[in-house]
């Protein structure tokens, strides 16, 4: 059994899991293939072939965007966590989906969508957040509860900008896809969006090398600095990460609330607070959760689930199951 | 002699009304009557309305039709991105948007003089908007395009209505006579040779459901669309499925409203492998005033002519660009030139405006 | 050899407002300098200037000969160790998670505690008797265990210079004796230079007793007013003039051939 506690063991099931999820997301949808034909697919693609486009175009990229949703989504929520020693706050803080959003509706009136819009959302979410952190700033205070408040007076500006937009957009065609765009959802998902992924790799990356110092900003300003962490220069990547990650997944899949909050907790509730190992376990768990919860969205009915309703209507009783389980996990 | 006097009278009243709809109205309204609405609603209106404000996207461009296009003060934004429907009433430019995202502005209707708004269902149905216009005691007309009976009885409405009942009665014998024609045609094409059809509306994965006018007018032409068997996503009244639900289905023919979407699903790799695409069979539908094949289009009948054109074109044979043309002249009074006609029938026709005059 | 630490003409106030100013004293390893003063005459705010956390006015801070502006934080924490006065609990982490944080002064930029800091961070826990613990989550813990954590934390970060903000406040009797004699016991055995700021002038007479070279340093009129061993600059008169009481210090023989002074108060003037 001792094989269990050893650190490679732990870090090849951290990366096993969301792995096998997505590859039995490839044996499931509603386009029939029987598990003889994914494997023949797999092994030896038959270029044009229908099952080709289903495993490939559609399963895969799906799921592995969902899996690099997931684990962005995780990750940014226990780093801002961490860094605002606030258990409250996830990913969506300092108005990146908000953003996002503005810019792809922006996108979407004055561009007709198209290629733009990617590239808009992800833009207009780093700006959020840059505001977010300016007004936070105004009173010469900086700290984590005026950045808070900045991140919040951002997202309704920009939640109003958005709704100005809706306003002003066509009702029969730029209105609709502008909602549907913050529903939330991997369906239109292909391999070109997976250009997303760079973004999030790049994200994920600088969270989990900065992981464990987010145990020293979480004890607040002074005593990181007396502990020897230069604050800037690791609040800039962590919050630089995270960002690049919650806006790439915002841009990718839409607004999917509840995992960036919650899949950290249920990562704390398993392995502890210590976030050297709670970040790779927030982003494997993450990343597994998504696939799963994508994989039901689209076998559940024929008709495709929005996946913000199933984060929630799954995730919530597994969270108050491992919350009695765990007793809160020393949480008082 | 006095019969004789007052059938002439009655007579020429008639054809003039034929000839100018309401437009021939010059004096001020003074008379007013009743008409029943689509919902049954008896409703008071101006003999004469001068104010229209078109609040149903299907209705509009049978106001230009009936000759009160310059009447047409308000209206909702789809119309104004029309190009073709500007090129035959200019006037449509200067038409204001009073209503956005589903919210009347009733202070415009107001500082517009409005006398008849012509109003969608799902607008009646919100008690807020319609206890804003009650407020207003402005006469409006609910009219429905659900069914293709009620797009038919909605024309002869506004027929009435407009005082055009001579064309709305023509639009809808030509309706019933491509129908008729239609039916005809595919009732000697056996089972096998009909074959299964997807139908993009708007959007590559939105689609038609049973019991809408587009799945309706579609099982005219005997195509099997398939979506109307499988559960869809529904965001109000807009239909969804998924890419891998297409894939199950395997269409073998896709035929897609808006522009770009056939030769998106053509192009992306995603799409690779379904039949309609491998073969070529995927089709942008033509767009004139509306996109064809939209649930609001006044197109609706040359949609039937060009899918069946599309679907039988040993069986069915027929001139569509000649069709087209004679169309828009009996309808709109407007003559389309070749150039205009090739682009509407590519789908290519509102998105680039030929029909403008240089400089405009 | 320059000193340890090097406080010169040492300024310091928020906005233009001066809380002090002309401080000046040093200190090298094995010595203690206990900061004496009524609340708010800047005791927290010279420790903060000494980390590096605060700007002064004028003058400077010399850690090792060189001006603590120009250390790198991370240098900076190999050379100062600091133990909070208030710590707002936030995860919680098990106690061992939180003394492994004293190590960030060691690991690599994108780095993690290894085995090594593990070791260094179990020998601090046993240093102050905390390592049965080292497992239990650190909210959990009472006031007195806490502050020996923290103490342990900064054994761990393995500095000559200690720095304590009120070491002792809110703690009780044994708990206070016991941390002051595990400083104590660090202090003789390490040869750290100690830099702390107490509300009790008991403590620095206590540190002197136990065989430390203390100097005590009295806050008064906006500056270090009055610098040199407990025994001397501790008197009823300097009691008076820095905290406006009046105050005795009794003396008797603490049965080892020194003598204990102790603080006693009588009122207030």
């Amino acid at each position: 059994m001792r094989i269990f506690h050893s650190k490679w063991f732990r870090a090849v099931a951290l990366i096993a899991l969301p792995l096998a999820c997505i590859v039995i997301s490839l044996f499931s949808g509603r386009f029939f293939l029987s598990p003889a034909e994914v494997f023949s697919t797999l092994l030896h693609p038959v270029p044009g072939a229908a099952a080709t486009t289903v495993v490939f175009q559609l399963r895969l990229p799906r799921s592995v965007a969902a899996a690099f949703v997931g684990a962005s989504l995780s990750a940014s929520g226990a780093a801002y966590q961490g860094v605002f020693r606030n258990p409250l706050v996830n990913s969506s803080l300092l108005g990146v989906s908000q953003g996002a959003g503005f810019g792809a509706a922006l996108s979407i009136v004055l561009l007709g969508g198209g290629a733009a819009l990617y590239p808009c959302a992800f833009l207009f979410a780093v700006l959020a957040v840059i505001l977010s952190i300016l007004s936070g700033r105004i009173c010469n205070t900086n700290t984590n509860v005026t950045l808070i408040l900045g991140g919040v007076i951002v997202s309704s500006f920009f939640s109003a900008l958005t709704s100005i937009l809706k306003y002003m957009a066509d009702p029969y065609s730029q209105l609709p896809a502008i909602t549907f765009w913050f529903m939330g959802s991997f369906a239109s998902v292909g391999t070109t969006h997976l250009v997303a992924v760079i973004p999030m790799l790049l994200g994920l990356a600088l969270i989990y090398l900065c992981r464990w110092k987010i145990n020293i900003l979480s004890m607040g300003d002074r005593e990181a600095a007396a502990l020897g962490l230069n604050l800037n220069f690791y609040k800039l990547l962590l919050i630089g990460g995270a960002t690049l990650c919650t806006t790439a997944a915002v841009c990718i899949s839409g607004v999917i609330g509840w995992v960036g909050l919650v899949i950290p907790h249920i990562g704390r509730m398993l392995v502890g607070n210590d976030n050297d190992r709670l970040i790779p376990v927030s982003m494997s768990l993450g990343a597994a959760f998504l696939v799963v919860i994508d994989i039901l969205a689209r076998n559940l009915t024929a008709a495709e689930l929005p996946i913000g309703i199933l984060t929630a209507l799954i995730g919530t009783p597994f969270f108050v199951y491992l919350l009695k389980k765990t007793k809160g996990g020393a949480w008082q | 002699m006095k019969k004789q006097i007052i059938s002439l009278l009655l007579l020429a009243a008639l054809l003039l009304s034929m000839l100018s709809g309401c437009t021939g109205g010059t004096a001020a309204p003074t008379g007013q009557r009743t008409v029943t609405d689509m919902l049954g609603r008896t409703v008071t209106i101006p003999d004469d309305p001068q104010q229209i404000c078109a609040l149903n996207p299907f209705c509009a461009p049978f106001v230009v039709s009936f000759g009160c296009g310059d009447k047409m003060k308000a209206t909702v934004n789809a119309i104004k991105r029309d190009l073709l429907i500007q090129s035959i009433c200019p006037s449509l430019k200067d038409a204001v948007v009073v209503k956005n995202g589903g919210v009347i502005n009733a202070e415009a209707l107001l500082e517009l003089g409005v006398d008849l708004i012509f109003l969608e269902e799902s607008t009646y149905a919100d008690d807020d908007e319609r206890a804003k216009l009650d407020a207003l005691s402005i006469p409006y007309i609910v009219l429905r395009n659900d069914t293709i009976q009620q797009a038919m009885d909605s024309v002869l409405l506004m027929g009435e209505v407009l005082g055009a009942q001579e064309r709305a009665q023509a639009y809808v014998q030509y309706y019933q006579d491509t129908l008729d024609l239609v039916s005809r045609t595919v009732s000697a094409i056996p089972e096998e040779d009909r074959p299964t059809l997807y139908h993009s509306v708007n959007e590559a994965t939105r689609t038609d459901y049973a019991g809408s006018i587009t799945a309706e007018w579609i099982s005219y032409t005997g195509a099997k669309n398939v979506s109307l068997s499988a559960p869809l996503t529904m965001e109000g009244s807009s239909a969804y499925t998924t890419l891998e639900q297409i894939f199950v289905w395997d269409p073998q023919i896709i035929i897609c409203n808006e522009p770009g979407v056939a030769e998106y699903i053509l192009t992306d790799g995603k799409w690779v492998g379904l039949q309609a695409v491998t073969n070529g069979t995927v089709y942008q539908m033509p767009v004139g005033i509306t996109r064809w094949g939209h649930p609001n289009s006044v197109e609706t009948p040359l949609a039937l002519l060009w899918l069946t054109e599309l679907l039988y074109p040993e069986q069915f044979d027929i001139d569509l660009a000649a069709g087209t043309k004679q169309f828009y002249q009996t309808f709109f009074d407007f003559e389309l030139d070749d150039d205009t006609i090739a682009a509407v029938l590519s789908g290519d026709g509102m998105r680039t405006p030929k029909t403008q005059s240089p400089g405009e | 050899m320059s000193e340890l630490l090097s406080v010169r003409q040492l300024s310091c106030g928020y906005g233009s407002r001066a809380v002090f100013h002309d401080v000046s004293f040093s200190l090298n390893r094995g010595q203690v300098l206990c900061l004496l003063g009524p609340n708010g005459c800047g005791k927290t705010t010279l420790l903060d200037t000494v980390l590096g956390l605060k700007r002064p006015m004028s003058g400077r801070v010399l850690l090792d000969g060189r001006p603590v502006s120009r250390y790198r934080r991370q240098e900076l924490a190999q050379k100062i160790a600091f133990v909070p006065q208030l710590h707002q609990a936030s995860f919680p982490y098990t106690v061992r998670q939180v003394v492994l944080m004293g190590r960030a002064a060691y690991t690599s930029v994108f780095g993690s505690p290894g085995k090594e800091d593990e070791e260094a961070c179990d020998a601090a826990l046993e240093r102050v008797g905390m390592l049965p613990y080292a497992d239990t989550p650190y909210h959990q813990l009472s006031g007195g265990e806490l502050k020996l954590v923290l103490l342990a934390r900064a054994i761990g970060q393995q500095a000559p210079l200690l720095l304590m903000d009120e070491p002792t406040a809110h703690l009780d009797f044994r708990n206070e004796l016991l941390f002051l004699e595990t400083v104590v016991s660090l202090c003789r055995d390490e040869g750290l230079a100690l830099l702390m700021s107490t509300h009790s002038p008991d403590q620095a007479f206590f540190l002197s007793e136990h065989g430390l070279p203390v100097t005590a340093a009295l806050f008064a009129q906006e500056t270090i007013h009055y610098l040199g061993p407990p025994e001397e600059v501790i008197t009823p008169d300097t009691i008076r003039a820095v905290y406006g009481v009046c105050a005795q210090i009794s003396s008797q023989p603490d049965g080892q051939g020194g003598t204990s002074r102790r603080i006693s108060l009588s009122h207030t003037i």
